[in-house]
């Protein structure tokens, strides 16, 4: 026992750890992102590595499509206990990939109320890399992300948005094809026969294995981004306040009527919006009444005006307005807006009718269904 | 139903005059005329013995007129202790209260009572925990909030009920403090027996204790709030750095409380947080809670026309623990010997709960003492002053040995 005591002490090193966030949507990607932490970690040990994964446990992931963490880490080499720092962790400080596995997230992330909209690459290093499941070019993507401080690589792994629900897990190649891209962008975390090695050990394995590949030979696509590079938005963290500046008993200030929380807007949720066609709107009210996140704000003259950064993009509102193609659900990414500015739907209805009219009919075609029934 | 022509009359007289009366009446009793006197607004039930004779006279109180306040009977205990959170508020003073299991039924809410910071005040008919059944006292009850904000405190007679109910309100709704208060009464011992006590005038609580103001804190609509938030990782610690920094202040405005007490009510309690009885030249100190003090001052008083050093230490206030008073009246005494109504299963040395506090605190003293400790009088099991007498002599023993032979005694149970 002594002795061995002593072989640990001497062996001491601080090994080189790599950390790999995962960003997905609450609930319709838990268990994509739960099957693909662990697919990594299962993948990183097989090839000798020691490996763990968690979920940022604060973030819900519970909760209807906010966006939420997962991380995995990695060291090459080492023995377990060179994890032993990160394996009680709220969040790591830095990662070296931000894998995002809905495009839509890329417009911000509200990790709790007071931690305002965080900008989606965050942790991300210095030379890190920003790899996201998405059929846009990186051209299209970065119209979406803030400008960062750092240089960083910005991945796109070709392929639609998986999303399933609380229960199920749609077994759609999603996690194989990011294994692949893995194996194009970080070989020294995991190489492609690492990657095959994990997939052999699963079933339908060839099925898996030509997917990994597939990604590895032609569906990633890299694009190297500069320093200041893409949105003008500056993150700030907030300020949390001492003990002494508290209330007593976490009692604090509330909301007057008709005032909205200016701490938490939770609009980073969706990955639909309602757009409102005000031209064929009846003012029955149901929307405003059905919306249980009440973001309808009532106009003077008696329509109802999505406050879309309080929109969780539920689609109540499309589902219980009686006239037909008046409330559209169409996806985030059709909107170059995001990080607290959103387009005001009604005002530029009441500036341009025509203009609104045309751009309407033109988002028509790409409107969603979804139904809450359904779900 | 209606109170007797005489205490009806008495009754009378302290709310409109300015002396004092006596009635005679248990330790639930005098709790319930304290709430007459407090004024207070908002009291929930659910009836369990030994806490239950407080409601009874509660409800006699209103039902006659002398004390106008909301009587809400709860669904279970749960229900019970949730009123009157949320009646506290919005601004009403409150009372609750319960026994044993009916206790813990609602400790969810009486933890949030805490932790949101609400003053209620509550009296704990202290009662042995099922199970098996049993109807006695045992200190397990009250002990299980230790550690989460309540202030705790144990009183010995129905006058040292009354007054602490008063003092109570007052150190609880300080906004210093802002915590609640639990007040523990032995079952059957004192909750169910009849003793002479006196009722201070309503004039003198007045100038005694001041209305309850929650300022800035108030649920109303003209104050717009929010409590009690889901905060996560980033604010509990601080929350609870509040809580521990309110119940540090809890010995300045506890001592302050019993000072003005005095200075109104001619009643002086010496030192709030423990009572002491021939401690000075003792070679042997017994420490306890409760109504455990009768017996055993019997006895320190028999022993010592025997030559016997012996003394008596009480604790009233358990929390916050009184760790500087038991420093200095127990270091340098040859045995301490606790006695514990209550057991701490697996705790250090199997002890009981209060024999480990004090066992803590007196790490720090000078000359450390010996320890004993003695369990006992569990379920409602009596401890008379015979008994006391025959902890005394194993102590005593003890102490000329110059060494403790069994640290952890279980007084009279049956092998």
């Amino acid at each position: 026992m002594r002795c061995n005591y002593f072989a640990t002490k001497m062996s001491v090193q601080v090994p080189s750890i790599y950390t790999i966030e995962i960003i997905y949507r609450g609930i319709h990607q838990r268990h994509l992102a739960r099957n693909l932490a662990r697919g990594i970690t299962y993948a990183a040990r097989m090839a000798g590595s020691v490996a763990l994964s968690y979920q940022r446990y604060g973030d819900d992931p519970e909760r209807d499509g906010s966006p939420a963490k997962y991380f995995v880490v990695i060291a090459k080499g080492a023995s377990e206990e060179v994890l032993d720092a990160e394996a009680a962790r709220v969040e790591p400080d830095y990662v070296d990939v931000t894998i995002v596995l809905d495009d839509s997230i890329l417009k911000g992330i509200e990790s709790w109320a007071w931690q305002g909209i965080q900008p989606i690459h965050l942790k991300i290093r210095p030379g890190g890399l920003l790899v996201v499941v998405s059929k846009r070019s990186t051209d299209e993507l970065i119209k979406f992300i803030p400008a960062k401080d750092s240089p960083y690589t910005l991945v796109v792994v070709y392929g639609e948005r998986s999303i399933g629900d609380f229960w199920t897990f749609p077994d759609d190649g999603t996690v194989e094809r990011i294994l692949g891209a893995i194996a194009k962008v970080l070989p020294n975390v995991l190489n492609l026969d690492d990657v095959k090695r994990y997939l052999e050990s699963l079933d339908k394995p060839s099925e898996r294995i030509s997917r990994a590949f597939e990604a590895y030979q032609s569906l990633v696509k890299l694009r190297e981004v500069k320093p200041g590079e893409g949105l003008p938005y500056k993150y700030e963290s907030p300020h949390l306040p001492g003990w002494k500046d508290m209330m007593i008993g976490a009692a604090i200030p509330g909301l007057k009527p008709n005032q909205r929380n200016p701490y938490f807007t939770g609009g980073t949720a969706k990955h639909y919006r309602p757009v409102i066609n005000f031209d064929k709107c009846i003012k029955c009210t149901l929307c405003w009444e059905y919306c249980p996140d009440s973001v309808f704000d009532v106009t003077p003259d008696g329509y109802f005006n999505p406050a879309l950064a309080y929109c969780k993009g539920c689609g109540i509102c499309a589902e219980v307005c009686p006239v037909s193609d008046t409330i559209i659900m169409v996806d985030e990414m059709e909107f170059e807006d995001g990080y607290g500015k959103f387009i005001d739907e009604y005002r530029a209805w009441k500036e341009n009718r025509d203009a609104y009219r045309k751009w309407f009919e033109s988002l028509l075609p790409k409107a969603q269904v979804i139904s809450v029934r359904k779900r | 139903m209606s109170v007797s022509a005489l205490e009806a009359k008495r009754l009378e007289a302290v709310l409109k005059g300015d002396e004092e009366i006596e009635v005679v009446g248990t330790g639930t009793d005098a709790v319930a005329y304290a709430l007459m006197l407090a004024d207070v607004d908002v009291t929930s039930a659910y009836p369990i013995r030994p806490y239950g004779g407080v409601m009874q006279t509660v409800a006699r109180l209103i039902a006659d007129g002398y004390l106008k306040a909301e009587y809400i009977v709860a669904a279970h205990e749960h229900d019970q202790f949730e009123i009157v959170k949320h009646a506290s508020a919005v601004g009403a003073r409150t009372f609750v209260g319960s026994s044993g299991v009916g206790w813990l039924l609602a400790i969810e809410a009486i933890v949030a009572i805490s932790t949101d910071r609400y003053p209620v005040v509550a009296l704990i008919g202290n009662r042995a925990l099922d199970d098996p059944g049993a109807y006695g006292v045992e200190h397990n009850d009250a002990l299980m909030v230790r550690d989460v904000g309540w202030l705790l405190t144990w009183v010995d007679t129905a006058q040292e009920a009354l007054d602490t109910t008063l003092i109570a309100y007052r150190v609880a709704e300080d906004p210093r403090i802002m915590l609640p208060v639990g007040i523990s009464m032995d079952g059957a011992f004192l909750t169910h027996s009849e003793h002479a006590f006196k009722i201070p005038p309503k004039s003198k609580v007045q100038k005694f204790l001041p209305p309850y103001d929650l300022g800035n804190r108030k649920l109303h609509p003209t104050n717009v709030i929010s409590v009690a938030p889901q905060v996560n990782e980033d604010w509990v610690t601080e929350l609870r750095r509040q809580m521990d920094e309110a119940m540090k202040s809890a010995k300045k405005v506890i001592e302050e409380a019993y000072r003005d007490f005095a200075k109104i009510f001619g009643r002086d309690y010496g030192n709030p947080f423990i009572e002491t009885y021939m401690v000075e030249d003792a070679d042997v100190v017994m420490v306890g809670m409760g109504t455990v003090s009768k017996p055993i001052k019997e006895a320190v008083r028999r022993l010592r026309a025997k030559g016997e050093k012996v003394g008596f230490l009480r604790i009233r206030w358990f929390r916050p623990f009184p760790t500087e008073d038991i420093i200095r009246y127990l270091s340098g005494v040859k045995i301490v010997a606790v006695v514990d109504r209550d057991y701490s299963f697996g705790s250090p040395f199997d002890g009981g709960a209060v024999f480990t506090e004090i066992r803590s605190a007196l790490y720090e003293a000078e000359h450390r003492p010996l320890m004993m400790n003695f369990i006992g009088g569990l379920g409602g099991r009596e401890i008379t002053y015979n008994d006391a007498i025959n902890m005394f002599n194993i102590a005593l023993e003890n102490a000329r040995k110059g060494k403790v032979e069994q640290r952890v005694i279980w007084y009279g149970v049956r092998e």
